[in-house]
C-alpha cells in the first residue's frame, strides 16, 4: 500500500468533526425543546439528511467560495477552506449533524417532563438540570447518536470531493481514494481501502454496542452516578 | 392564598377563581378537566394568560402587573402521580439534589430527618428502581419536604399505587399535613381520596369550577349536577318541579316529595340511602328487582319502577350479608326515598 495518509486523514476529519457534532447537536436539541420555532429549526436542521451530499456540497461551495458570504469575508484574511482540510471537516459535519441532533432530541423527548419540572420546582438552574439530568438520563441515545454521527462522517463522499476535492495527503480520506483508485483500475488498491473502511465501521459499531449494554446494565443495576 | 386564572387550552379554556386557607384543599374532577394545569400554573411551570395568583400578600403571579416569579423562588414542592424521582440518583442523592445551597452537615441533618419521616431510613443508597411504589412516593415525598416549602401542591399522587399502599401513604401524609405550616392542594379524580385528606373541596369541570365548599355538603348536597356526577351519585333524574315541596320525576313516572326549594331540574338520590322494603307512606316507589350486581363488599341492586316508561333503573347498594339472590329476580319491593336525603340541582 503506498501511502497510509488515507486512513489518517479520515480518522482525523470524522473524529473532530464528530466532536464538534456532538456539542453542537446536544445543544440543538436541548435548546430547541424551549423554542416557539420547533417545527421550523428541525426541518431546518434535518434537511441535510434528507438532501443528496452533492446538493450540500453545492451550497457549501456557494457560501464558503470566495465569493460566498463566509468565503468572502474569510479572503480577505488570505484564508481560503475550500480544497482544504478543514473542507472536509465542515463537510462530515454538516452531514452527520442531522444525526446527531435527531437521536439526541429524541432521548431528550423520552424524558418524563415530570422528573424535569420537579427539578424546576426544586430551585436548580436550566443549566444544571441538563447535564445533572437530561444529559445522563438522555446518554444511551446520544452515545448512538455519535456512533451513527461517526460513521456518517467516516464515510462521507459527495459533499468532500465537491469542496474538498481529491488532494492526496491533504483532503484525501478513505471513500474518495477508493473512488479514484476503482476509476484508475486499481482494484486491489480500492479493494485494501474497502477492507480498512469496514473494519473501522464494525469496530465502532461494536464499542457503541458494548458501551450503550454497559449503560443499560449499570442504570439497572445503580452504577452510574 | 387567592387563585383567580384565565388560561386558553386546546380543549376548552380554564377560568378558575379559588382560596386556599389554612387547611388542606382538594381539586376534584375527571380526569381531563384541568386540574393539574391548575397546580402547574400555582408552581408556575406554566403561565396562565389573565388573572392573579397571590399567597400572604405576596404575588407568584399577577397578569396587570406584569409579575411571574420563577417556580424556584415560590417555595412550593410539587409531588407526582408518577413519582418523578431522578431514575439515575439514589434515595440521598435524589434529596440532595434540591440541597445544594445548604452546607453539607446540615444537608445530612435534612436528609436524615426527612427519611425518618417517611420510615425510610437505610434506604439512602437505594436506587429508585429498587424501590416499591409505595417507598418511592415517599421518597418523593421526603424529597419535597426537604425543600422546606410553604406550599405542596400533590397531583393525583396515589393514582399509581395499589390499594394496601394508597392507605399507609395516605396516612403518613395526614400525619405529615398536622405538622405542616403551609398551604396544601391535592388535584385527584378519586373522591374518597379527596374526602379523607381534605376539609374543602372545589369540584372542577372544563376548567371551570362547578362547586366548591365544605366536604360533607359536597358529598351529601352536591349543589350541581356535575359534582352529583363526580361524587358518584348513582341515581340522577330530571324532574319536573310540581311545587316547592314535590317534583315529578320523568324517567321513573312517580311523584316524590322533596325539601322546600325552587327551580329544580334534577334531583338525586345516592345508591346507600334508598330503604328496600320499608313501610313509610310517603315516597314509596314500588319496583321489580331486574339484576344483581355483586362487588366483594357490597351488592348493587338494580330496581325497575313498575309505572316506569323507560329502561332507566334505580340503583341501591346494601352490604353484602343482606340476602338478595337471584331467585328474588322479578319480585316486587318497596323502595323508600327518605325525603332528607334527596338533594335537588337546578343545573
Amino acid at each position: 500500500m503506498e501511502s497510509w495518509s488515507p486512513l489518517f486523514i479520515s480518522v482525523k476529519t470524522a473524529s473532530l468533526s464528530t466532536l464538534i457534532t456532538f456539542f453542537l447537536g446536544i445543544i440543538v436539541a436541548w435548546r430547541m425543546g424551549k423554542s416557539k420555532y420547533k417545527a421550523m429549526l428541525d426541518t431546518i436542521f434535518t434537511l441535510p439528511m434528507i438532501l443528496p451530499p452533492t446538493v450540500l456540497g453545492f451550497f457549501l461551495l456557494l457560501i464558503l467560495g470566495r465569493r460566498g458570504i463566509i468565503g468572502s469575508i474569510l479572503n480577505k484574511f488570505d484564508l481560503n477552506i475550500i480544497f482544504s482540510w478543514s473542507a472536509t471537516v465542515i463537510a462530515s459535519i454538516v452531514v452527520s449533524f442531522p444525526l446527531m441532533y435527531k437521536t439526541a432530541r429524541g432521548a431528550m423527548e423520552q424524558i418524563d417532563i415530570n422528573i424535569i419540572n420537579a427539578a424546576r420546582t426544586m430551585g436548580v438552574s436550566e443549566l444544571k438540570i441538563f447535564y445533572k439530568i437530561i444529559l445522563p438520563l438522555a446518554w444511551p441515545g446520544i452515545l448512538a447518536g455519535i456512533g451513527l454521527s461517526f460513521a456518517r462522517a467516516l464515510g462521507e463522499f459527495g459533499a468532500t470531493l465537491m469542496i474538498a476535492g481529491n488532494i492526496p495527503g491533504k483532503t484525501q480520506t478513505i471513500p474518495i481514494a477508493i473512488y479514484f483508485a476503482a476509476e484508475g483500475g486499481d482494484m486491489d488498491l480500492a479493494m485494501k481501502w474497502v477492507f480498512v473502511v469496514f473494519i473501522i465501521s464494525l469496530s465502532t459499531m461494536f464499542i457503541m454496542n458494548y458501551l450503550s449494554s454497559y449503560k443499560k446494565k449499570s442504570t439497572l443495576h445503580g452504577g452510574i452516578q | 392564598m387567592k387563585i383567580d386564572i384565565k388560561k386558553i387550552l386546546n380543549e376548552f379554556d380554564l377560568n378558575i377563581k379559588f382560596e386556599v386557607k389554612d387547611k388542606p384543599i382538594a381539586l376534584l374532577g375527571a380526569s381531563g378537566s384541568g386540574k393539574s394545569m391548575i397546580l402547574k400554573c400555582i408552581s408556575g411551570l406554566e403561565k396562565p394568560d389573565m388573572g392573579y395568583i397571590e399567597k400572604d400578600g405576596l404575588m407568584f403571579f399577577n397578569s396587570s402587573q406584569n409579575i411571574n416569579m420563577k417556580p424556584k423562588d415560590r417555595k412550593i414542592a410539587f409531588i407526582f402521580q408518577n413519582y418523578a424521582l431522578f431514575p439515575h440518583m439514589t434515595v440521598y442523592e435524589n434529596i440532595a439534589f434540591g440541597l445544594f445551597n445548604k452546607k453539607k452537615d446540615e444537608r445530612e441533618y435534612i436528609i436524615k430527618e426527612k427519611l425518618e419521616k417517611v420510615h425510610l431510613i437505610g434506604f439512602e443508597k437505594k436506587y429508585p428502581f429498587e424501590l416499591s411504589g409505595g417507598q418511592q412516593q415517599r421518597v418523593a415525598i421526603a424529597r419535597a419536604l426537604a425543600l422546606e416549602p410553604e406550599i405542596l401542591l400533590f397531583d393525583e399522587p396515589f393514582s399509581a399505587l395499589d390499594n394496601y399502599t394508597k392507605e399507609s401513604v395516605i396516612e403518613e401524609i395526614k400525619e405529615i399535613l398536622e405538622n405542616f405550616n403551609g398551604k396544601s392542594i391535592f388535584v385527584t379524580h378519586n373522591m374518597d381520596e379527596a374526602y379523607e385528606l381534605c376539609e374543602d373541596i372545589v369540584v372542577i369541570n372544563k376548567g371551570i369550577k362547578e362547586s366548591e365548599g365544605d366536604k360533607n355538603i359536597i358529598f351529601q348536597n352536591p349543589p350541581t349536577l356535575e359534582t352529583a356526577k363526580i361524587t358518584a351519585c348513582k341515581n340522577i333524574e330530571e324532574v319536573k318541579q310540581i311545587n316547592e315541596d314535590t317534583v315529578y320525576v320523568k324517567k321513573w313516572n312517580v311523584i316524590l316529595n322533596i325539601r322546600k326549594s325552587n327551580d329544580i331540574k334534577y334531583i338525586g338520590i345516592r345508591a346507600h340511602n334508598i330503604v328496600i322494603d320499608s313501610d313509610k307512606k310517603e315516597n314509596i316507589i314500588i319496583c321489580t328487582l331486574e339484576y344483581i350486581n355483586e362487588k366483594p363488599f357490597e351488592k348493587t341492586l338494580y330496581f325497575n319502577p313498575i309505572k316506569s316508561r323507560s329502561k332507566e333503573l334505580i340503583k341501591c347498594t346494601v352490604e353484602k350479608n343482606r340476602i338478595f339472590q337471584e331467585s328474588d329476580i322479578n319480585k316486587i319491593y318497596n323502595l323508600y326515598f327518605p325525603k332528607s336525603k334527596i338533594f335537588t340541582m337546578s343545573n
